[in-house]
């Protein structure tokens, strides 16, 4: 610590706070604990839904759609246009009361919990449609999230904020405000932002939507080493070279049923899936 | 002192800035300019009565500085929480009749009957919240516009606290803090008008309510309001209680507004039902129209709204004065049919309180339209292109 004069510390911290200019007050423990977050460990867990149904009227969105996503792994869930695939999403995270079937986290149903509940047990997520929040910084976008789900203190959030920031490659955006950042940036800041609440599974719908090649790699490569940090992924996508090549394990829904499952090499050449995207029924 | 002064105007950076890991707190204030800023404006309020030439100006400026005061509790409940209140007037109204029967009826001392006038509108504004922020959308402006009726008719009709019709005094409710008494100042052996006096309490609790708002704003409570207004379904996703902070922010918009319309109250002195509802949902429009104008999303903003917005009725009613003498000289026809048409006597179409609503309510449209940001939006550009003409200037040199 730089204030070494215990009179003064506090009436030094003061000036320096209104003029945004302080050097924090950081335990060592918490320093120790964040020296290395690429040695970050994340706690996965098991998803399972089973037999959810979700009519909509008389569209049957999902029709028994049973899946499970491995502590550690990432799940996809391919399939056509109109297939169910975020509807799917929305029941797992809360956004929609199954009409039937249930989900479970780890063993423990959360078929009625509100969204935020399950936030809490560690579901995150991002969306189709970007949702940062716009007017806020990169930064700000992230802390606000990490500080409603860490137990640390306050300057030990931000030094965790600052490192995901690091991680995820956003750390020269950190004071943009994120309405201006381009797509693919803009994804990653959701991304951070998922990954701040400290899940246990991690929820991605189309996260290589709008991003460039060499973007997608990068998101790629980020996916597969969250996985290998322990986080359970269970990922929507279009880019099918990009699924096959970051998935553990796939899951094919049409018409809200599930009409394949199996590793991304057998998914390739299994016949009901071609003729799924082909349109051929 | 030389140090005390380096310090103190040194530039800080605009946002949170971090250099490999050292995270530093949102400033108070971020830049050299707000200082100078504060500064000249403490010197001004400071100065103010010693020169102003008309005690009703004092006290119109004191009024000014309550709703400036209100109206940074409309700010965060607005600009940072993105939630529309039309019954700000209603709270003012609340804590008005609180000043008067905890400061009058009772004779509570200030702190004590201030506290209660904000506790009484934080009560109503978590009743009205908890029926209308539940709910996404935009429930509350119709559940605070029902308020104003609500109110008005029980300032009407409660006449053990309110006097219905006849009204109450509130100018007698003690203004005192310890030895120091606002509404009987002296400094210097100069005996203070009571305007004068409780025009530096009014910017006091302006300061003191600016303070806070931006303490909110910059931290963790403020993250997650601005969160919800920029998205209220992602701000759920991770695990923001956009409910329970939509009702916070309104109590305390409530509290505050409750607070201001007891200090308004005492100085106005009496206090009675407007004539009708809608004089209230004018003064709600005031509101709006001063955060608009102001500029949306920054605590300063809604100050320099009061400011402009406050004095613009007495203005018109003084430019219509003018423009009725000037046209009675020239074509009296005319100026009767004008005074037919705009005046405070009865017979006329339009009342002039109407029609400043009306002329707040075009400034509101055109400033949406056209400066969506505010007069604090018109500032920053000029900050900005100021350092971008002094930066050229350096690199030329």
């Amino acid at each position: 610590m730089e204030h070494t004069n215990g009179r003064s510390k506090f009436l030094n911290r003061f000036i320096q706070s209104i003029n945004g200019d302080f050097t924090p007050l950081v335990f060592q423990k918490d320093l120790d604990a964040m020296a290395n977050f690429d040695d970050r460990q994340f706690d996965g867990s098991t998803l399972e839904t089973t037999d959810v149904k979700m009519y909509f009227g008389g569209v049957k969105a999902l029709d028994g759609a049973s899946i499970k996503v491995e502590p550690g792994k990432l799940t996809s869930l391919i399939g056509p246009n109109g297939a169910g695939k975020t509807t799917l999403f929305n029941v797992i995270t809360g956004f929609l009361k199954p009409t039937a079937g249930q989900v479970f986290l780890e063993g423990r149903e959360i078929t009625r919990e509100p969204i935020r509940a399950r936030s809490k047990m560690g579901i995150a997520r991002t969306f189709q449609k970007l949702e940062a929040f716009n007017t806020l910084s990169t930064r700000d976008n992230i802390l606000v999230a990490g500080e409603k789900h860490n137990t640390r203190t306050e300057t030990p959030t931000k030094l965790e904020v600052d490192a995901l920031m690091e991680d995820v490659g956003l750390a020269e955006y950190s004071d943009i405000t994120v309405g201006t950042l381009p797509t693919g940036i803009a994804r990653r800041v959701e991304l951070a932002r998922a990954l701040a609440t400290h899940p246990r599974i991690l929820l991605l719908d189309e996260p290589s939507s709008g991003l460039n090649e060499s973007e997608t790699e990068e998101m790629a490569q980020l996916l597969s080493k969250l996985t290998k940090q322990g986080l359970s992924i269970l990922l929507v996508e279009h880019d099918m070279s990009f699924v096959m090549s970051v998935s553990d394990f796939i899951y094919v829904l049409d018409f809200g049923k599930i009409i394949a499952q199996d590793i991304p090499e057998k998914i390739q050449n299994d016949p009901k899936v071609r003729a799924a995207y082909l349109g051929a029924h | 002192m030389k140090k005390i002064l380096e310090r103190a105007f040194k530039i800080a950076p605009p946002e949170t800035g971090s250099q490999s890991g050292v995270v530093k707190p949102l400033p108070l204030v971020r830049t050299p300019e707000g200082y100078v800023a504060i500064v000249g404006a403490i010197a001004l309020i400071i100065a103010a009565p010693f020169f102003a030439q008309s005690d009703n100006w004092m006290g119109q400026f004191s009024n000014a500085g309550l709703f400036a005061m209100a109206a940074i509790g409309l700010g965060l409940l607005s600009g940072y929480a993105g939630q529309i209140s039309l019954g700000h007037a209603a709270f003012l109204t609340i804590g008005a009749y609180s000043a008067a029967y905890f400061g009058v009826d009772r004779g509570l001392a200030f702190p004590l009957w201030l506290l209660l006038a904000g506790l009484v509108g934080a009560a109503i504004g978590l009743v009205v919240g908890l029926f209308s922020l539940r709910l996404r959308g935009d429930y509350l402006v119709i559940i605070t516009l029902a308020l104003v009726f609500v109110i008005f008719h029980v300032s009407k009709n409660w006449e053990s606290v309110t006097g219905g019709n006849n009204g109450v005094s509130a100018g007698l409710a003690s203004l005192n803090i310890g030895p120091i008494d606002f509404k009987n100042l002296s400094v210097f052996g100069r005996e203070l008008t009571k305007n004068q006096g409780i025009f530096w309490l009014a910017w006091i609790m302006v300061g003191i309510t600016a303070l806070l708002a931006r303490n909110i704003v910059r931290s963790r409570g403020g993250r997650a309001l601005q969160a919800i207004r920029d998205r209220d379904i992602a701000s759920e996703v991770i695990g923001i209680d956009t409910t329970r902070n939509k009702i916070y922010v309104f109590v305390l918009s409530s509290a505050i507004a409750s607070m201001a319309g007891g200090v308004l109250a005492v100085q106005r002195g009496h206090i009675s039902p407007p004539l009708g509802a809608p004089d209230e949902i004018f003064i709600s429009i005031q509101f709006l129209a001063i955060i608009v104008v102001g500029g949306l999303g920054t605590v300063y903003g809604p100050i320099l709204g009061a400011l402009f917005i406050y004095p613009l009725k007495i203005m018109l009613e003084e430019i219509i004065e003018i423009v009725v003498d000037l046209l009675e000289s020239i074509w009296p026809y005319a100026a009767d049919k004008l005074l037919s048409f705009i005046s405070n006597e009865s017979g006329a179409i339009i009342s002039t309180s109407a029609f400043s609503a009306i002329i707040y309510a075009i400034l509101l449209i055109l400033f949406l339209i056209f400066q969506p940001t505010g007069i604090a939006g018109l500032i920053r550009k000029a900050q900005i292109g100021t350092r971008v003409q002094i930066a050229k200037h350096k690199a030329k040199a």
